[in-house]
C-alpha cells in the first residue's frame, strides 16, 4: 500500500508538470480546472512566426555544431585515455566524470566570457561562442559513453591483428575500432544534441542577438504568450524524449554487441 | 544544482538573492562586473567542491563500515 503511494507521489511530482505544458499546447484557452477547444495553432506559430521560426533554426545548427565538434574531440580523446596507463590515466578518467559536476554552467558560461571578449578571441555574441559553449557542456557526457564503449572492446588486441594484416593507423580507425564504437558515438551524440537543445543557462550569457536560441525564446515568450511558451516547451519535451528512446535502443544493440 | 539559475530567474527573476543569480547578474546583467562574477564563481566552485569531498569521504566510510 505504502509503495503505492509513494508511487503516485512520484508520478504527480514528475510526471504531472511535465504534462501541463503538452495539454496547453494543444489547447485553445486554459482559465477553469480543465483546457478548453483543440487547436495545433500554437506549433503552427513555430515554424511560421520568423522569430521562433528563425530560434529553431538557429538551436538546430548550434545543436549540430556542438555535436560535429564533440565528435572531433570526445572520440579521439576517450581513445588515448582508453589507451592510457592504470595511473595518471584513471585519474583523468575519473576526472572527466566529476568535471560536470564540479563547474556548474554558470560558472562555464563566466569563464567563456571572461576567455572570449577580447581580441583575437572576441567571440562573445555570435554563434560560434554558443557552438563552443554547448560543445563544452556537452563533453563530459560524450566522453563517458564513448569511453565505455571503449571499454567493452578488446581495442589493443584488434587494432593489433589489423596492424598485423597491414592496416595503416586510419584504416584501423575506419574500418575496426569507430564501426565497434560507433553505438556509443551515436549515444553520445544523441545526449549532446538533447542537451543544447534545452540548454538556456550558459547561452543566456554568452548569446548576442544574433544568437537567441529556441529555449531564449521559450524564456521570452513565458512574458508575452503562454500557449506559444508551452508549445515550444513541449517541442523540446518531444526532442528529449526522441533522443532519450533512441539511446535506450542503441545501448540496448551495446549490450548485445558485447554478449555477442 | 547549485549554479542553477534559471528555473528560479524564469519564476521569480531577480527577487530571489541568490548565489547563481548573483553570478548571472554580474555577467550579463546592467550591473555588468566581470572580476566580480569570477570570484563569486571561484566561491561557488569552492562550495560544490567541498560538498563533493564530503559525499564522497561519507560513502567511502559508509562502504568500509559495511565491509
Amino acid at each position: 500500500m505504502i509503495r503505492r503511494i509513494l508511487f503516485v507521489v512520484l508520478v504527480l511530482y514528475i510526471v504531472v508538470p511535465l504534462l501541463m505544458p503538452i495539454i496547453f499546447s494543444f489547447s485553445v484557452f486554459w482559465q477553469d480546472i480543465l483546457p478548453q477547444g483543440f487547436t495545433l495553432r500554437w506549433y503552427e506559430a513555430i515554424l511560421t512566426r520568423p522569430a521562433n521560426y528563425e530560434a529553431l533554426l538557429v538551436s538546430l545548427t548550434v545543436a549540430l555544431g556542438a555535436v560535429l565538434l564533440n565528435g572531433m574531440i570526445a572520440v579521439p580523446a576517450a581513445y588515448a585515455l582508453n589507451r592510457a596507463g592504470p595511473g595518471w590515466g584513471r585519474r583523468l578518467r575519473e576526472g572527466a566524470v566529476i568535471l560536470p559536476l564540479l563547474f556548474p554552467p554558470l560558472v562555464v558560461g563566466t569563464a567563456l566570457l571572461q576567455a572570449f571578449t577580447r581580441p583575437p578571441l572576441a567571440l562573445t555574441g555570435t554563434i560560434w561562442m554558443v557552438i563552443i559553449a554547448h560543445a563544452i557542456l556537452g563533453f563530459p557526457f560524450m566522453f563517458r559513453i564513448v569511453l565505455a564503449s571503449f571499454q567493452t572492446i578488446d581495442e589493443r588486441t584488434l587494432s593489433e591483428a589489423a596492424a598485423s594484416l597491414g592496416a595503416t593507423f586510419w584504416q584501423r580507425m575506419r574500418y575496426v575500432l569507430i564501426p565497434n564504437v560507433m553505438p556509443g558515438i551515436l549515444s553520445g551524440a544523441l545526449l549532446v544534441f538533447a542537451i543544447s537543445m534545452g540548454e538556456f543557462e550558459v547561452t543566456s550569457m554568452v548569446a548576442g542577438f544574433t544568437a537567441q536560441t529556441l529555449p531564449l525564446r521559450l524564456f521570452q515568450q513565458i512574458r508575452n504568450d503562454m500557449r506559444i511558451a508551452s508549445a515550444i516547451t513541449a517541442f523540446l519535451i518531444y526532442v528529449s524524449f526522441l533522443s532519450f528512446a533512441l539511446m535506450t535502443y542503441l545501448g540496448a544493440r551495446m549490450r548485445r554487441l558485447r554478449a555477442s | 544544482m547549485m549554479g542553477a539559475f534559471g528555473t528560479v530567474l524564469a519564476l521569480v527573476g531577480m527577487a530571489k538573492n541568490l548565489l547563481s543569480l548573483q553570478i548571472y547578474s554580474h555577467a550579463s546583467e546592467s550591473t555588468y562586473n566581470l572580476p566580480q562574477a569570477g570570484a563569486l564563481a571561484m566561491v561557488l566552485i569552492a562550495i560544490t567542491a567541498t560538498g563533493l569531498a564530503l559525499l564522497s569521504w561519507g560513502a567511502r566510510r559508509l562502504a568500509r563500515r559495511r565491509i
